[in-house]
């Protein structure tokens, strides 16, 4: 039997995942371990990496402004160039509430420098508003999870599958993980994405914290240009994605029919879409629509949720954050975004689409 | 091309020489302006290849050959595109003008390989099936469904209609009996011709059955199958789409049969087993005059001694299974037919002259492998496997997973509505199939279930099928591969090299390759493919075959525009929305304010003390309703008072502004209305 020592225990398969595990070994010098799956190549995605998002808080795009540019030159000195893709999004809005968000979500945006135009008349309507955001970036999963995961062998982390282990999380965040003959000890577990907390937090920790939200993706046979590569309605939660060979990934609230009629509403009927591809899945929001990052009641492990599609960029200050060296304004920040705040009078809420959430029992 | 070539002579043994036509009557038709010649009985497809015809297009400069399931849709004249129907489902019919869909080469006469081709423009224009996406026009309803008319279909018809259940039996080909005969007969059972004789006629008897015979079942949902039916309108053939409302649904689908992967494997004239056995055996096709097989599986050697019967010269048969036993090889033997064990197919090439493929095969025994001379045949019959069809079955949210001793992907039982039975549920004898069909029916109806068992020969004298070969990575070949024969034109990761060193930027790098993006549905074919390729782990098999091996229609329906409007609750906006709370210090105060120059006063434009500051950081209000009547702002500085100045900034500019008097009205937007209070 090999027994290891590691302080930190990452379990989750998205970049943010990964990042945050590449990021704690070589820029903090910790020893850690991952535990995700790599499946990115042959399953739909579920969620989308972008550098940009529908946050309402000058402090959310301070804090995204200051780490962008970090989290890209780490992409690309891990080799991932070929995974990103520089485009210029377009977020949508229809509902008096989301319009009035859309509206703040500009300003606050233009503050930190980010260049932002007003969608052409033909690609909205009255009961629409758009906003077209300049040079953002993109994560393509498939081809960047195979990146990060060379990178992770190369930094000596030790990558493994959470289906073929046995993890027992203790009250004080420490985890211990049997694989085969192997047994690694970790002070602290974070849970990085929705799937890792669905799977070791057990429900009543969840519930208060959460709402699951029933998610669709469909995947579609090539179609005409989109307005953006990149596209966000924010009422339906509805994300849309059309890939190099112009098929349009849509990720949004709701089942499967629900998602067909927020494509249909966005991209109008007349467009020819045919299905190559669906899937359902579950996400968790929180009540106020902030993140979460912490620990519940200082016990346990430490949650990472609600960060939307800029997860992965905010991921040096988070593992500057996890690792004790945060800079002030980065502490101030997830500070006020811990589990045990108020959600009812939250100071840190962003904008929550109107979409059936299912509360955790 | 008005002769035809690949028809086999009349007077050569029964079981070849073609069951469903009639060569009393022939016929003749136009397609894309060439005159077919055909006997009554044929499909448009048969009759095409009987007459030559077997390139469908060009793909990245490379021929693809034409097949069952590589077929470009048709239209009757110069009908629109919505009425096409599928070549290898229309009845030849004489004096009929066909005319292929999708982007076409224009060339005039077609000259050289061009007169074998349908000339699609493969690299623009992707086979289609328009009647996916066409809304149904009439209904049907009954207590069972029951998809797939062969023997384990029938079984599970005629089970449900002993329990008094009215039954409808949707069926793709023109008759009904499905694939058995191509398995042979086994010792001490029913031979399969008697077995379906024998079953379609108690279910053509059967009153409480209804057919739908050239029906393909497009999509399954909890108790709906939407059904396309090509029906006789007169003189005219025309396509109809019908949904089958039926709480029970039963799935005999059958299998698929899996293509190797090698260079050249789509290449026309590269054709699957079955396929040549059903154009055989019931129209009297065999393309060209020389055959060479590749199988993983004992029945091809039936199809070897059928050729043989028909006169067509068997160079080889190569079988990845290193001595392998079978009653059928047995027999081949006493044929002459040359085997050659622990073989795959290495790569095949068009001949350099004529019509013909050049066949380079390998020997492959663990870890040994010596590729052989290529050797010139008219015809490349593969046999890969078999797998399951649960392309349905996985639309209607049914699960799958791996078997690696099989190689494949094959169901697992669920708690639903709907049930799968015969070849489609992972069974391989025609006795397994009867049983499963009639257990497919007891599952549905709660009732007891039947214990189904294989009638299965001892490995020692029936060698289990292999796993379907690809030819190793590594290779810089001059022909493409695909994972499978459908409509995906799916190529595994280029097997090519990197070149030069990492800092050289004109280095030669290997293209990046998922599934994921592959913008297109997947054959449950591909997916298996991609699992022996190792581009999918196989516990992850199943779920990629439920999330990508779909087959679907259209996904918005331009009929119904209505359908596409937002479905929110009409709510109104907030004058303080949660996200502004605390963002303004903790007691802000809302207030009308106006500009004091003539300017609109945008939402969100965020206010400052002057005109100095820009960071939204040190904003202390923002604009929250701007309307023609009044603009209203929520100001977080102390103590604020009437006819105070601030400063707007909306996209740079700076914009002063006056506090005109407190705002006394509701918390919500005053164009809106609706109770709101403060969050």
């Amino acid at each position: 039997m090999n027994d290891s020592a590691v302080d930190f225990a990452i379990f989750g398969s998205t970049p943010l995942a990964r990042l945050l595990a590449s990021l704690l070994a070589s820029a903090h010098g910790k020893k850690v371990v991952w535990l995700g799956d790599s499946h990115a190549a042959f399953r739909l995605p579920r969620s989308l990496d972008l550098s940009i998002g529908p946050m309402t808080r000058p402090k959310s795009w301070a804090l995204l402004s200051q780490c962008v540019p970090e989290t890209v030159k780490l992409i690309a000195r891990a080799g991932g160039k070929a995974g990103m893709t520089r485009l210029d999004p377009i977020f949508f809005a229809n509902t008096p509430m989301s319009r009035q968000a859309l509206a703040f979500v500009r300003s606050s945006a233009t503050s930190f420098g980010q260049t932002i135009e007003r969608v052409p008349l033909n690609h909205q309507s009255e009961a629409r508003d758009g906003i077209l955001l300049r040079d953002a970036i993109v994560l393509h999963r498939d081809l960047m999870e195979s990146i990060l995961d060379r990178w992770l062998d190369a930094l000596d982390i030790m990558r493994l599958s959470p289906t073929h282990a046995q993890i027992s999380i203790a009250p004080d965040g420490g985890a211990t993980i049997a694989v085969a003959d192997v047994i690694v000890r970790a002070t602290c577990t974070v849970l990085a994405d929705d799937e890792a907390i669905l799977a070791h937090l057990p429900p009543q920790t969840m519930a208060g914290l959460f709402t699951r939200q029933q998610m669709t993706t469909i995947l579609t046979e090539p179609t005409f240009p989109m307005a953006g590569r990149v596209m966000l309605q924010l009422d339906a939660a509805l994300s849309l994605l059309q890939g190099k060979h112009r098929g349009v990934t849509a990720i949004a609230a709701g089942d499967h029919d629900v998602c067909v009629s927020h494509i249909g509403a966005l991209l109008g009927a007349k467009r020819q879409l045919r299905q190559a591809g669906g899937t359902s899945h579950e996400r968790l929001n929180t009540p106020d629509g902030a993140a979460i990052v912490g620990r519940m009641s200082g016990t346990g492990p430490q949650l990472l949720a609600g960060l939307g599609p800029t997860g992965a960029f905010l991921a040096p200050a988070l593992a500057r954050w996890l690792a004790g060296a945060a800079k002030p304004n980065e502490a101030a920040y997830f500070a006020a975004r811990n589990p045990d705040r108020s959600m009812a009078s939250s100071h840190v809420s962003e904008f929550v689409p109107l979409a059936p959430v299912r509360t955790i029992t | 091309m008005t002769a035809q070539a690949n028809r086999i002579e009349a007077d050569r043994q029964p079981g070849s020489t073609g069951t469903a036509i009639d060569r009393s009557r022939p016929l003749k038709f136009r397609l894309d302006g060439r005159i077919i010649c055909g006997f009554v009985g044929d499909s448009v497809l048969s009759a095409a290849m009987a007459s030559g015809i077997d390139m469908v297009g060009e793909h990245g400069g490379q021929a693809l050959g034409l097949g069952h399931r590589f077929a470009p849709a048709l239209t009757f004249g110069k009908a629109p595109l919505a009425q096409a129907l599928p070549m290898a489902r229309i009845p030849a019919i004489d004096g009929a003008d066909l005319h292929s869909c999708g982007g076409r080469h224009f060339q005039l006469p077609p000259l050289g390989r061009a007169r074998r081709s349908l000339r699609q423009d493969l690299d623009r224009h992707a086979l289609g099936s328009p009647w996916y996406d066409q809304a149904a026009q009439s209904q049907v309803a009954c207590d069972v469904v029951v998809i797939g008319g062969g023997v384990a279909g029938m079984s599970a018809a005629l089970a449900a209609a002993n329990t008094g259940a009215s039954v409808t039996l949707v069926e793709t080909a023109p008759m009904l009996g499905g694939n058995a005969r191509y398995f042979g007969s086994q010792e001490g059972d029913e031979p399969p011709d008697q077995t379906i004789t024998r079953l379609t006629a108690e279910v053509t008897a059967n009153a409480a059955i209804t057919l739908l015979l050239q029906a393909e079942a497009l999509s399954v949902r909890a108790g709906r199958v939407r059904a396309h039916q090509i029906v006789v309108d007169g003189s005219q053939l025309r396509g109809t789409i019908i949904d089958v409302i039926a709480p029970r649904i039963i799935l005999a689908t059958g299998a698929m049969e899996r293509l190797p992967v090698f260079p050249g494997n789509r290449l026309p004239r590269v054709i699957t087993s079955l396929e040549a056995y059903v154009l055989a055996e019931r129209y009297g096709v065999w393309l060209g005059q020389s055959t060479i097989l590749a199988t993983v599986h004992s029945a091809a050697y039936r199809l070897a001694m059928m050729a043989s019967d028909a006169g067509i010269a068997t160079r080889k048969i190569a079988d990845s299974r290193f001595n392998p036993q079978s009653r059928f090889i047995e027999y081949s033997r006493a044929y002459g037919i040359m085997q050659a064990t622990g073989t795959i197919p290495a790569r095949a090439e068009p001949a350099a002259r004529g019509l013909g493929l050049s066949v380079t095969l390998q020997l492959a025994i663990d870890g040994y492998s010596h590729v052989e001379p290529p050797v010139p045949t008219d015809l490349l019959v593969l046999c890969g496997g078999w797998q399951p069809d649960l392309t349905l079955w996985h639309m209607a949210d049914g699960r799958s997973r791996w078997n690696d001793v099989r190689h494949r992907l094959e169901p697992i039982e669920s708690a639903s509505q709907i049930a799968v039975a015969g070849s489609a549920a992972g069974w391989f004898s025609k006795h397994a199939c009867l049983l499963s069909g009639q257990d497919a029916v007891n599952q549905l109806f709660g009732a007891q279930r039947i214990p189904v068992t294989e009638l299965a020969i001892d490995p020692a004298f029936e060698t289990p099928d292999a796993a379907t070969p690809s030819v190793p990575r590594g290779q810089v070949v001059s022909q493409a591969s695909y994972l499978d024969g459908g409509l995906n034109l799916i190529q595994p990761p280029d097997p090519a090299p990197e070149t030069g060193p990492r800092w050289w930027p004109l280095r030669k790098r290997t293209p990046a390759w998922s599934l994921t993006a592959q913008p297109q549905a997947l054959a449950i074919a591909d997916v298996a493919a991609g699992v022996q390729l190792g581009a999918i782990p196989v516990p992850s098999a199943g779920i990629v075959a439920q999330e990508r091996a779909v087959a679907s229609g259209a996904l918005l329906d331009a009929a119904q525009p209505e359908s596409f409007l937002p479905q929110h609750p009409p709510m109104p906006a907030l004058l303080v929305p949660n996200y502004l709370v605390g963002r303004f210090g903790s007691e802000p105060q809302l207030w009308v304010v106006t500009p004091t120059e003539p300017r609109i006063l945008e939402i969100g434009a965020l206010l400052f003390l002057n005109s100095d500051q820009s960071d939204s950081r040190q904003a202390i209000g923002a604009i929250v309703s701007s309307g023609q009547a009044k603009t209203i702002a929520l100001i977080g500085k102390p103590s604020p008072s009437q006819g105070e100045s601030l400063t707007l900034r909306d996209t740079g500019r700076s914009v002063p502004i006056k506090l005109i008097a407190p705002f006394d009205g509701p918390w919500s937007d005053p164009a809106l209305s609706g109770e709101a209070g403060p969050a």
